[in-house]
């Protein structure tokens, strides 16, 4: 009963967040309680819906081949049709439920953290928005409609990223997560707007039929650069390189937010976009190969910055850009199963794990450097078990769900492509490595600052409900999925029966576990110095701690490009532009010097020149007479 | 009236007129081109007669020739300044003017020797008063209220004009 | 030689060109108002001699020149009593010191 209501009435889902938005923006704003309860209520109903779509989905005959629309008609414009409407198969579902379940938590955490914030309930409203805006992407039915949804979650990062609007730094965080994103939104429209011109439809489920026909009669010339064009945007708003720079400033944002875009929402939108439109990315081999290599350089590429990094949200935000590589090196190598499966464990043991770094900034007094911390494991237990559990599960231990999704990435990767399989093994490695320097250092050994130690204390209910609920997840969804078929349900194309592979999955394991070990033994046994094995690597740590210099390097090529530009147009705008007006308007004063003896006030000879006229119209009218005469032969 | 007579009428007045006019905008005394003008509106209400139309004739004899002549010499009069000075000057744009009239004759000479005049005569009546009557009073009843009403406001605004503000 | 409606034009066309001549030639504001008279003549004879010579079946061009001279005469009415009332105020009547337009 409820499943048949749920999947009928699934555009609640993302239409609840939104009234919620409006009700705290337009009402109950200045009260806050009221506000978060309003958006914590809503997001309730919203989680309630999308267990009922799960469920439907689960129970009955929708799968990927025959999924469940309802669509009504937009807009027409020049013949053209719009519609609108909810696309529900297992993605979706997946999704919906993944989104919901985060962004829920995060609203209950945000209870407590953000307690005392004069925003306190725009918080909530921007929240609402960010949720559903991002639920409405996903069931979204054509690609204009995805579109819409996609930009209203850009602007909402941008407003949650902004919402210490007082801060300079995270006005400029704001600014440059929008203007960056924009760069791909921009070619993802241009993707949208020549699928429209090529196909006559945005529809998903009719460019699904119309795809594979194309492709027989004209070839995939065509469709490689369109393709191309679309994997802009997820560049732009999944951090793919080179577009990852605004993701890691974004943590200038309240911690809950960085929950939010990084585990569940805004980032994972990219790779939403290519599952969804996989029909068309899968049939262009070439254009698989460069999401691929993409994903994978952006993986290693992250991961190696991540180690060096000393602030908690950044080293997490460059985890966040590797496993976002990860996800697009799985869709690159084909296999849409292992890379939704990753999004959602992903999903959960992230959120976690910022929720938890939220909950040592709170008692560390908003202190982000994990040098200045230390020792936390006695004061803030709970964080402390939320946090390991993140860690392994991010490590690929079994049996966290981090394990059988990135076994399954690994395996995907393997079978395709051996420089890919050793791209992502390494980054396996890697990324348990700075986890664990980062669990290790905050949490283990001595307090770097008696004083702020002493202040520390474990956070509240509302905050560790959330964390407990995010852990277990984070334990059990990876090895539930396994055993419920989650590649029967999430799939394109015919669902892959692999089971695990022992020998993959057994060496990354292997490499997690020696990646701990190392870590233990230089931040926790202290056997080796830190700064010395920092400074015997020079180069390479002081490239991985600079980021590679591409903040640097983009600046520079802004001063080169921008600036040169703009040296040449004002050197046209000063000597060519002005001199035109000047020139133009000496001609007018000239003029007007010229004839001003003209209007001397004197009646008569105003009359004068009126009468001059008269006479050479009347003269023209004579001359055009007669011409008009000599035509017609005398006629009249 | 025989052709050879009409002819001599017709081409007599034009002197007359013509003369006069000259007269009137060449004097150097603006009494005697104002008698001047009185002359010339005789000859031209005389004209109107010629063509047919001897109330309008009448109406010349008496509005121009009448009033009009008697109101600019009450002009003259009143703002007069003395002797010793001549009191119609020109202002020195004299030449222009005389070099625009020709060219205008010119053009409209042209204009008069270029339009074909459709034949069938024109319109004769036996008795203009008693037609003109009938017509302003029926057809052009409208414009004949308006031509009132613009007299009186002319007669109006010429009093408060002469009489000015300060001596009410 | 018959006299026709051309030579009627031709008479009115020389008066109207006079009565112009006088009103861009003459200092004294009542002389110019003597030329517009004239011009308005000028149009007056235009009038008759068209009904008298063009195919028409009534006096409607008498009419509209008993109308235009009603009208000349309000405006000779009104312009005495201008230059009056400028001579009045100013102690000149001459058009060329009348130059407040001048821009």
């Amino acid at each position: 009963m409820f499943n048949e209501f749920a999947l009928e009435h699934a555009w609640l889902i993302p239409l609840l967040p939104a009234v919620s938005f409006v009700i705290i923006g337009m009402l109950t704003r200045s009260y806050g309680r009221l506000s978060a309860a309003i958006a914590v209520t809503m997001s309730t109903v919203s989680f309630l819906l999308a267990i009922g779509v799960a469920a439907a989905v689960a129970a009955g005959n929708i799968t990927v081949d025959a999924p469940f629309v309802q669509k009504l008609s937009w807009f027409h414009i020049g013949g053209v049709e719009i519609s609108m409407g909810v696309l529900i198969d297992p993605l979706t579902a997946m999704m919906l439920m993944v989104v919901t379940t985060v962004s829920l938590l995060v609203q209950i955490y945000s209870c407590g953290y953000m307690k005392g914030d004069a925003g306190y309930g725009r918080f909530f409203a921007f929240l609402s928005l960010f949720a559903g805006s991002m639920l409405g992407l996903v069931i979204a039915v054509n690609f204009l409609q995805m579109y819409v949804f996609w930009e209203l979650v850009g602007l909402c990062s941008y407003l949650l990223i902004g919402f210490y609007y007082y801060k300079v730094s995270a006005r400029e965080a704001a600014k440059k997560a929008f203007m960056t994103t924009r760069v791909g939104d921009f070619g993802l429209l241009l993707g949208i707007l020549l699928l429209q011109l090529t196909f006559g439809t945005l529809d998903f489920l009719e460019l699904q039929q119309l795809v594979p026909l194309y492709i027989l009669q004209f070839g995939s010339g065509f469709l490689t650069i369109i393709a191309l064009l679309l994997f802009v945007g997820p560049i732009g708003k999944s951090g793919q390189f080179p577009l990852h720079v605004w993701l890691p400033d974004a943590m200038e944002g309240p911690t809950p937010v960085s929950a939010l875009i990084h585990a569940a929402t805004m980032v994972v939108a990219g790779v939403y976009l290519v599952g969804r439109s996989f029909f068309l990315f899968s049939q262009l081999p070439e254009v698989m190969t460069v999401i691929a290599w993409v994903g994978g350089f952006t993986a290693i590429f992250a991961a190696s910055i991540a180690i060096t990094q000393r602030q908690i949200k950044r080293i997490l935000a460059y985890s966040t850009v590797s496993q976002l590589g990860y996800m697009m090196l799985a869709l690159g190598v084909g296999s849409l199963t292992s890379s939704f499966f990753h999004l959602m464990t992903h999903a959960f043991f992230k959120a976690m794990l910022f929720l938890s770094a939220g909950a040592v900034m709170h008692a560390m007094a908003e202190e982000a450097d994990i040098f200045k911390m230390g020792g936390l494991r006695k004061k803030m237990p709970v964080t402390f078990a939320a946090m390991t559990v993140g860690v392994l599960a991010i490590s690929g231990i079994p049996p966290f769900a981090g394990f059988f999704s990135k076994d399954e990435i690994l395996a995907a990767a393997a079978s395709v492509s051996t420089p890919l399989y050793i791209l992502a093994t390494l980054t396996a490695f890697m990324t348990a490595f700075y986890m664990a320097r980062l669990l290790f250092v905050t949490f283990m050994g001595k307090p770097a600052s008696q004083e702020a130690y002493d202040h520390a204390h474990e956070v509240g209910w509302f905050m560790r409900v959330p964390l407990i609920v995010l852990a277990v997840l984070s334990v059990v969804s990876g090895l539930w999925a396994h055993l419920v078929g989650f590649g029967e349900w999430v799939r394109f194309g015919p669902a892959q029966h692999e089971g695990i592979n022992w020998l993959i999955a057994g060496s990354s394991t292997v490499l997690a576990v020696l990646a701990l070990g190392l870590a233990w033994k230089i931040y926790v046994a202290r056997s080796w110095d830190v700064d010395a094995i920092a400074a015997k690597c020079g180069v390479l740590y002081q490239l991985s701690f600079h980021k590679f210099y591409i903040d640097e390097i983009y600046a520079a090529l802004i001063r080169v490009f921008v600036d040169g530009a703009a040296k040449v147009l004002y050197w046209i705008d000063v000597n060519i532009v002005d001199n035109i007006v000047n020139i133009l308007a000496g001609l007018v004063k000239a003029v007007g010097e010229l004839l001003s003896p003209a209007e001397n006030g004197q009646a008569q000879s105003y009359a004068g020149v009126y009468l001059c006229g008269v006479i050479i119209l009347l003269a023209y009218g004579v001359y055009y007479a007669s011409k008009l005469m000599a035509m017609l032969g005398g006629a009249f | 009236m025989s052709e050879l007579a009409g002819s001599a009428v017709f081409f007599a007045l034009a002197v007359v007129i013509i003369g006069t006019a000259l007269g009137v905008v060449l004097n150097k005394n603006l009494v005697h081109s104002a008698l001047l003008m009185t002359a010339c509106f005789i000859g031209v209400g005389i004209l109107y007669i010629t063509l047919e139309a001897d109330f309008l004739g009448a109406v010349e004899f008496m509005t121009y020739s009448g009033g009009v002549a008697i109101l600019i010499v009450m002009g003259v009069m009143l703002t007069h300044r003395g002797e010793g000075v001549p009191s119609n000057p020109f202002n020195g744009r004299e030449l222009f003017a005389a070099v625009l009239a020709a060219v205008f004759v010119t053009v409209m000479g042209l204009v008069v020797t270029f339009i074909q005049i459709p034949p069938g005569g024109g319109f004769v009546s036996g008795d203009t008063v008693a037609d003109l009557a009938d017509m302003m009073l029926n057809t052009y009843i409208l414009p004949f209220e308006i031509a009132a009403t613009l007299l009186l406001a002319a007669l109006l605004g010429a009093i408060i004009l002469a009489k000015g503000d300060g001596e009410a | 030689m018959t006299i026709g409606l051309t030579h009627y034009l031709l008479l009115a066309a020389v008066l109207f060109a006079i009565g112009m001549f006088g009103v861009l030639s003459k200092r004294n504001i009542i002389a110019v108002l003597m030329g517009i008279e004239l011009m308005l003549n000028a149009v007056n004879i235009n009038l008759i001699a068209f009904n008298r010579y063009l195919p028409v079946h009534d006096l409607s061009g008498q009419l509209m020149a008993l109308f235009a001279i009603a009208v000349g005469v309000a405006e000779v009415a009104v312009g005495i009593a201008l230059a009056f009332r400028i001579y009045h105020d100013r102690s000149t009547i001459n058009v060329d010191e009348l130059n407040r337009m001048k821009g």
